[in-house]
């Protein structure tokens, strides 16, 4: 008995030694900002004649669009390493990278190539990923946003939204006519692609859930606004509605299996909900005010639209089977154009004040809204289907143009690549990943 | 006795009565008849006279007869009332004293009787008192016994009482040189505590600074995240492992804290060998905000 008792005292003499075994430190202060990685050109040496891309490049500007990385600018890069065995992990430490990309591209064939490619934690020396992946020349760019994507994954936790597209509107004046065109393009404004050309204006494109039709407003129907769907790969088109008036604003439900548009049929632009099996129609606004660009949240239970009828454009909130609205946006004298994260937590929405219209991001939990943008005619936000950044069309030079903003307003990217005025950019879901 | 009585007189009255009959029948004649005839009347006169005479007697003989029966029944009466009141007196006379006899009896039983209570009383009274002086005997000898073992008891008592205060006296005197020991100990551990902890926060500070300068919180990321990492050091401060140990639920939160540990990595660490040993392992609260 005595022993056990000497035992137990012994335990309970040593046990606070093992609780203040871990010593704990608060860490409360760090630097908000982008991860450094390297991403050093793929070799290429293999190759007769280089490739026609710069994947490592490619790669590099898809992370440093995002905000929430900071690339090392290629002249700084202090190695060219290959494969893993070459890479000095001391020094990329020193340098103050926490990650570095390495890779080649290989000639399988004309045309054919095999990229190789290695994500490494330079601060625990080890590799995390790494893919070898077929591309013909022609999907170098997709491979390489490809690439972004399982980066951007593996390291934030979050789906990369790099290998996906944009839709948007584009007009040109040709020798004193005007055109319009619809056109798609990698979500970096790459290999923009004519979907329809019209004489007469398109408006208002919108994704199909499944990513594969696109909506958009036409008017090429002796001017008269009309609402088509048109699948994308085959280019076939079918006109939805086109009453007199208003026919605008079309916006997929989650399921597809509906549309939510702007029609003046019965005299005022009110809010319907088009059931495309069928188009039976169901007026979910009603009253004096203009009742417009319904957006169906992530979830299908509400619709966000513009309304004045607070006497200035605002949003507001309202189930998906109509009813009593609720005001959302408060802040400033003009809220409009929502688009909702696929998360359903935040609204990206055109805010202006002060005779400026900027991108502004609201949190609906919270009502704070914050102004991402800084430009004098912003508009069109599209959020990325993983939330990290939206698009929108801005001006510069009295010309429409593209730009990307990462979502907490970091980093700002403006496209310019096309001669005309680009208007209406809509990011696709993503399909790309599910359909394959 | 009185139907006695009736009975007697209804047969005198019966006897008087019939003989007063026959008597009043004797004088009816005196009629005048022929002398031829008177000769053979006289004759038959004088054969029915004596015939008459005869019955006469033979009815006196009856009358006597009977009233010889019933003075004989008057007297078998008599003797019979006699003999009726004898019997009548002597069981009078027999009762009175078989009473006598049974009062005596009693008289005697009960006598007997409070004799032999009185005599039981006495047997009784006579064996309590017998059992009295035995038990005053023999309680007389318990309470000896009792008293001895008693005296026996506070003997040892005592002795014990003795021995106990004798220990604790020893022991108390034992018990202050260990404390005065034990002070001095704790005295000396909580010099060498106070340094280490004085040590311990110094360096906990310095990695603190180091950590916080190697952290790159993500942008966006909400103020509201923490996470808890787990170190462990090797005695030049090296990080070799990091492990999350509570969660942000953030991947890149979580990933920018494990991060900044190994950016950090030599940590500055306390020279003295047992204080490091508080370093080996570390837990790092990452809390923005």
């Amino acid at each position: 008995m005595k022993t056990i008792c000497i035992t137990l005292l012994g335990v309970f003499l040593y046990l606070p030694g093992w609780l203040q075994a871990a010593l704990t430190i608060e860490i409360t202060q760090g630097v908000e900002g982008a991860v450094p990685i390297a991403v050093v050109p793929f070799d290429t040496a293999s190759n007769r004649n280089p490739p026609p891309q710069n994947v490592a490049g490619i790669i590099a500007t898809d992370l440093a669009r995002s905000g929430r990385f900071a690339p090392v600018p290629e002249q700084n890069l202090i190695a060219q390493p290959v494969e893993t065995s070459q890479v000095r992990f001391q020094d990329w430490r020193t340098l103050g990278v926490e990650n570095l990309v390495i890779g080649k591209v290989e000639a399988v064939a004309d045309n054919e190539y095999r990229i190789q490619f290695r994500l490494l934690d330079v601060l625990r020396g080890r590799q995390i990923t790494g893919y070898s992946m077929p591309a013909k020349s022609g999907q170098l760019r997709y491979v390489a946003h490809r690439i972004s994507d399982i980066i951007y994954e593996k390291l934030t936790g979050e789906p990369g939204a790099f290998a996906t597209h944009i839709a948007y509107v584009i007009s040109e004046s040709k020798s004193g006519k005007k055109e319009y065109q619809l056109q798609l393009a990698d979500s970096d404004g790459y290999n923009p692609k004519t979907l329809l050309t019209s004489p007469q204006p398109l408006m208002s494109p919108s994704w199909s859930p499944d990513g594969r039709q696109l909506a958009y407003v036409s008017f090429e129907k002796k001017g008269r606004a009309a609402i088509f769907v048109q699948a994308i790969h085959t280019g076939k088109r079918q006109e939805i509605v086109s009453f007199a008036g208003i026919n605008g604003a079309p916006s997929w439900s989650p399921d597809g299996r509906s549309m939510a548009v702007t029609l003046s049929r019965d005299g005022n632009p009110e809010i319907y909900s088009l059931r495309l099996s069928d188009k039976k129609l169901k007026r979910l606004t009603s009253g004096a005010a203009i009742d417009t660009e319904p957006v169906w949240s992530p979830d299908g239970g509400s619709i966000v639209f513009t309304s004045d009828r607070g006497g200035s454009p605002q949003l507001y909130r309202m189930p998906a089977q109509g009813g009593r609205a609720q005001r959302i946006t408060f802040e400033g004298n003009y809220n409009a154009s929502a688009d909702f994260s696929a998360d359903g937590k935040s609204l990206a929405l055109v805010h202006g004040q002060g005779g400026r219209y900027q991108i502004a991001v609201l949190d609906l939990d919270s009502g704070l809204l914050r102004v991402l943008t800084d430009g004098r005619l912003d508009e069109s936000p599209s959020f990325a289907p993983n939330g990290s950044m939206i698009i929108y069309a801005t001006e510069t030079g009295h010309r429409g143009v593209l730009a990307a903003v990462s979502s907490d307003g970091r980093f700002r990217q403006q496209f310019s690549l096309s001669e005309g005025n680009v208007r209406e950019p809509v990011w696709s879901p993503l399909v790309d990943r599910k359909s394959k | 006795m009185l139907l006695l009585a009736v009975l007697v007189f209804s047969l005198d009255w019966e006897g008087m009565v019939k003989p007063g009959a026959a008597r009043k029948k004797a004088p009816v004649q005196a009629v005048v008849v022929d002398a031829s005839k008177l000769d053979s009347e006289i004759q038959r006169q004088k054969q029915l006279e004596e015939k008459k005479q005869h019955e006469e007697q033979e009815k006196l003989k009856r009358l006597e007869q009977r009233a010889r029966e019933a003075e004989q029944k008057r007297k078998q009466e008599e003797e019979r009332i006699t003999e009726l009141k004898r019997k009548q007196e002597e069981d009078v006379r027999r009762k009175k004293q078989e009473a006598k006899k049974q009062a005596e009896a009693k008289k005697k039983a009960e006598a007997e009787k409070k004799r032999k209570v009185e005599l039981t009383a006495k047997k009784k009274a006579e064996a309590e008192k017998k059992r009295k002086a035995e038990l005053a005997a023999k309680k007389k000898v318990e309470e000896e016994k009792k008293r001895k073992a008693e005296a026996e008891r506070k003997r040892k008592q005592e002795a014990q009482r003795k021995a106990e205060a004798e220990r604790k006296r020893k022991k108390a005197a034992e018990q202050e040189m260990q404390a005065r020991l034990a002070a001095e100990q704790e005295r000396m551990a909580a010099q060498r505590h106070s340094a280490m902890q004085s040590m311990i926060n110094e360096y906990g500070q310095y990695i603190k600074e180091r950590v916080q300068r190697s952290w790159i919180r993500p942008p966006g990321s909400s103020s509201m995240l923490s996470c808890t990492v787990e170190v462990r050091l090797i005695p030049s401060g090296e990080v070799i492992d990091a492990q999350i140990v509570r969660s942000s639920g953030n991947a890149a939160f979580d990933r920018s804290v494990e991060s900044a540990v190994f950016k950090a990595s030599p940590l500055p660490v306390p020279p003295d060998p047992e204080v490091m040993e508080q370093f080996r392992s570390l837990r790092f609260e990452f809390k923005p905000g």
